[in-house]
């Protein structure tokens, strides 16, 4: 951190005394253009790339930054910086309405992409009919202003500030990807439903992104202003300008953090050296529609990751840092003395789907401790069960009290952080990012700082054998390990009471015996009580003190496994009623 | 002002019929395909410039210049297909996103490069000509758009309700892998599918000509107006995409006798966003 932070100073260090050694005005010019939109694509990139909010309208926050200190400085003689510092705020409260919407409404991807378009062509019409903000003639800010006011006789100065402006929002980025609040962003962007798993609030990391995200957006507004000293509506809130933020993020490559300023180089040369080889009105963009069409489709990473890429893959794989030592994990032990305190009490549950009713009047206890079984026939309603326990979805019917206090209706994070957490049927890592980062976004959950997160996620690792991979994309993963890293995960934010759905099936005979041994450990040494849905048959006998029958989302049957073995009524139900009569 | 509301809801009404034809080809790329291509409103415009020039320079009229260039643009759209878009399945948002944007730059400013930024008009006699009933004075271009809409549509419904390729088409976009394994060539169904949404495109684009202009803004105003159509209709929805065309036509041509163009046009825009965040599914479909 400390090292690419120098590097990238030097970088700027080498950039800044360009103007010092050329008077060339169109050499300062394309340069300032660069880096404007290196700053633009780089703030773009904390929310459409990292948390994967695809914005297309983020022009509107660029325009209110810009047109806001304007307005107020040409019709008030407001303080520029004055004005500029209003524009900001109205963006943040802009932001945080769409954000705000976005999320509830769940509009996600498309939606997201959909809402902000349709924000920025809004924008770009009121823009345009606004006679007192210039209408659609625009508005000139006059050159008789005074430095103190944002004006420069020398171009170099806007450079340097647009330069300095870059320099911050890149250090910015580092910082946030370094930290608790980046990986959660990524989280999101891989899994809502494995991010909400994992204890994170996705409202909030969303609207967290938008804000900042909106904010620099419009600060790069501001200064734009000043140094362009004319704005129309459609250079200023066009879906074109939106779009050019997204374009040089998506050339550069949106999962590094230089990717947006190489894609702005890429972007600005390209355009400028059409313009001036090719007498066509609409060449320059032609030539970024032509070039954009084969990255997209040969290097879809970006230029920047693609051919990083094929370096290291020539230089060998990279060398994972020495592995802390493994900690004690600092949840108390304690013996599985099954204790008669009930740590979970299902009342009369019940959730309807349109006709069907997949789970009806459901009612068991779980004590502290216990290893508990839910088996059943498939489509029996055991799936949906453990979502209504984990906060997925909401019960038309019943109450769900876990560890004292009632948990139905409260949202998946929260019953996360309350110390309940699930794996999903289907493993649902965060496919991007590396095993250990699957497992960090866990551990921060209960950490009291990010260097204990991070020995957490280590001695994690260590415990479920993930050591080896720590460094691999967890798409790359087997099904096996998949499953294993399902596991460790939601381990991992320390639960009380840990669902598994299912991490048996497909396993060999030796794997099986295996989990069911770290499973049997895990709950004798921490007391984690394990609430288990499987068809294994030979894991549910090893491992489980009771089983309950679930069929036709009712509980059927309730005991020991070989109670309910014996049951003819469970017989039935799993293997029919022909059975039973031969 | 009872006939004025009249005129504009049947004219609305007419000019919307071919809307829903454009709209059913982003609706049928998207539902089936499930890329977004936001370069359909391009290929309309591309359509439009083409027929006006046929018109220029050859004195070829419109609508019949629309049956050398629906089948050339269905033949197009294949290629679009297995060229660009067939990659692109099952990718990111962004890369689909960005890649028929790119497609979409490339077309319309090369329609800018090469007619600069002037409406295109064709001059055809029957333009200005209009059939009475009672008060109402209805355009014959219109009338001529609607009822080629209606048909277009009901080709579509035949050939995608009525055909074993229509069947194939719907497999294919509710569960690929398993069309695959039921021995369906998915990719063949998906670039006939890309084929009949670009020719849509073109149908509009050729039948809308004598109504409006062609002008290189055309191609992002298209696109807008198609993604409104679908998000008023539901997404992937056929029927969904017919409503919607229809209402759209009718609250443009009011919108404009009753506001000025421009508040209008922001109007449908608030309407979308309102409409996204209440009725995602559509205006005919409850939330699921």
């Amino acid at each position: 951190m400390i090292r690419s932070l120098a590097g990238l100073v030097a970088a700027t260090l080498v950039f800044a005394a360009i103007p010092l050694l050329t008077d060339n005005s169109y050499v300062i010019s394309i340069l300032t253009s660069i880096f404007l939109w290196a700053y633009l694509a780089s703030c773009w990139n904390i929310v459409g790339g990292m948390t994967g909010q695809l914005s297309f309208g983020h022009a509107v926050f660029f325009g209110i930054g810009a047109y806001t200190s304007a307005v107020l400085f040409v019709r008030f003689g407001w303080h520029p910086l004055l004005g500029g510092c209003i524009g900001v705020v109205l963006a943040s409260v802009l932001a945080l309405t769409i954000g705000y919407v976005s999320a509830r409404y769940n509009l996600v991807h498309l939606h997201f992409a959909l809402v902000t378009t349709a924000v920025g062509q809004i924008a770009l019409f009121l823009a345009m009919g606004w006679q007192f903000i210039g209408g659609s003639t625009g508005l000139t800010v006059p050159y008789k202003a005074t430095a103190g006011q944002l004006f420069f006789r020398d171009p170099a100065i806007y450079y340097w500030i647009i330069l300095a402006m870059t320099l911050g929002v890149i250090a910015l980025t580092m910082l946030i990807r370094q930290r608790r609040m980046g990986l959660y962003f990524l989280c999101i962007r891989e899994s809502e439903p494995a991010a909400a798993g994992a204890g994170i609030d996705i409202m909030r990391q969303k609207l967290t992104a938008i804000v900042i995200s909106a904010a620099l957006t419009a600060a790069g507004g501001v200064i734009y202003a000043h140094y362009i000293r004319f704005l129309d509506p459609d250079s200023i809130f066009g879906w074109q300008v939106s779009l050019q933020m997204v374009i040089p993020a998506m050339l550069g490559g949106t999962q590094l953090i230089l990717g947006p300023v190489i894609g702005a180089a890429i972007f600005v040369t390209l355009q400028e050296t059409t313009r001036t080889l090719l007498d066509f009105a609409g060449a320059p963009l032609i030539i970024v529609g032509l070039v954009l069409i084969p990255v997209v489709l040969f290097l879809p990473s970006g230029v920047v990751p693609s051919l990083v890429g094929a370096w290291r893959r020539h230089r060998g794989p990279i060398r994972l840092a020495p592995v802390a030592q493994i900690l004690a994990l600092s949840v108390p032990s304690r013996a599985a003395t099954l204790d008669t305190d009930i740590l979970l009490r299902v009342d009369g549950v019940g959730r309807r789907f349109g006709g069907v009713q997949a789970v009806n009047n459901v009612s068991f206890t779980c004590r502290r401790g216990e290893r508990l079984a839910v088996i059943g026939p498939n489509g029996a309603g055991k799936s949906t069960l453990f979502a209504l326990l984990g906060g997925f979805i909401v019960p038309n019917a019943g109450q769900i009290t876990f560890d004292g206090q009632r948990i139905d209706g409260l949202s998946a994070d929260a019953v996360c952080r309350l110390g309940l957490a699930r794996t999903f049927q289907t493993a649902q890592p965060f496919r991007e990012l590396t095993v250990f980062e699957n497992i960090l976004a866990s551990a921060y959950l209960h950490a009291p700082s990010h260097t204990a997160a991070l020995a957490d996620a280590w001695a994690v690792l260590a415990l479920f054998d993930l050591s080896s991979r720590a460094a691999e994309r967890s798409a790359d993963l087997n099904i096996i390990d998949q499953k294993r890293l399902e596991v460790a995960r939601a381990w991992a934010t320390r639960p009380k009471l840990i669902l598994l759905d299912e991490v048996g099936a497909g396993l060999t005979a030796l794997e099986l015996q295996q989990l069911v041994d770290m499973l049997m450990r895990l709950n004798a040494t921490h007391g984690t009580t394990i609430l288990f849905i499987e068809h294994m048959m030979s894991m549910v006998a090893r491992l489980a003190d009771r089983v309950i029958v679930l069929h036709h989302g009712e509980v059927l049957a309730e005991g020991s496994m070989a109670e309910v073995c014996a049951n003819p009524v469970v017989v039935e139900a799993y293997l029919g009623e022909s059975t039973l009569a031969a | 002002m009872l006939v004025a509301i009249l005129q504009g809801l049947i004219s609305g009404a007419l000019v919307g019929g071919m809307y829903a034809t454009v709209g059913i080809g982003l609706t049928l790329v998207f539902g089936v395909v499930r890329i977004v291509n936001f370069a359909h409103g391009s290929f309309l415009m591309a359509a439009a410039y083409a027929s006006w020039l046929m018109y220029e320079r050859y004195g070829i009229d419109p609508y019949l210049s629309g049956l050398i260039l629906v089948p050339s643009f269905f033949v197009l759209g294949v290629a679009y297909y297995w060229g660009l878009m067939r990659p692109m399945v099952g990718k990111s948002l962004l890369a689909q996103s960005l890649l028929t944007i790119a497609v979409g730059y490339v077309i319309d400013n090369t329609a800018l490069g090469l007619f600069s930024s002037q409406m295109r008009v064709v001059a055809v006699p029957y333009a200005v000509a209009s059939l009475s009933i009672g008060p109402i004075a209805l355009p014959v271009t219109r009338l001529i758009a609607g009822g080629v809409g209606l048909c277009a549509t009901t080709i579509m419904y035949l050939l995608l309700w009525r055909t074993g390729m229509g069947i194939a088409v719907r497999a294919a976009a509710a569960d690929r892998p398993i069309a695959e394994a039921m021995g369906i060539n998915t990719h063949s169904a998906q670039a006939v599918v890309t084929g009949i949404g670009i020719a849509c495109a073109a149908l509009g684009g050729v039948v809308l000509l004598p109504i409006f202009a062609a002008s290189p803004s055309m191609g992002a105003d298209f696109t807008f107006l198609s993604f409104l159509i679908i998000v008023l209709g539901g997404m992937g929805s056929f029927f969904g995409a017919l409503v919607g065309g229809v209402i759209l036509g009718i609250t443009e041509n009011l919108g404009a006798t009753f506001f000025d163009g421009s508040t209008g046009h922001m109007l449908t825009f608030v309407l979308f966003v309102v409409l996204l965040v209440f009725r995602p599914y559509g205006v005919l479909v409850r939330r699921r």
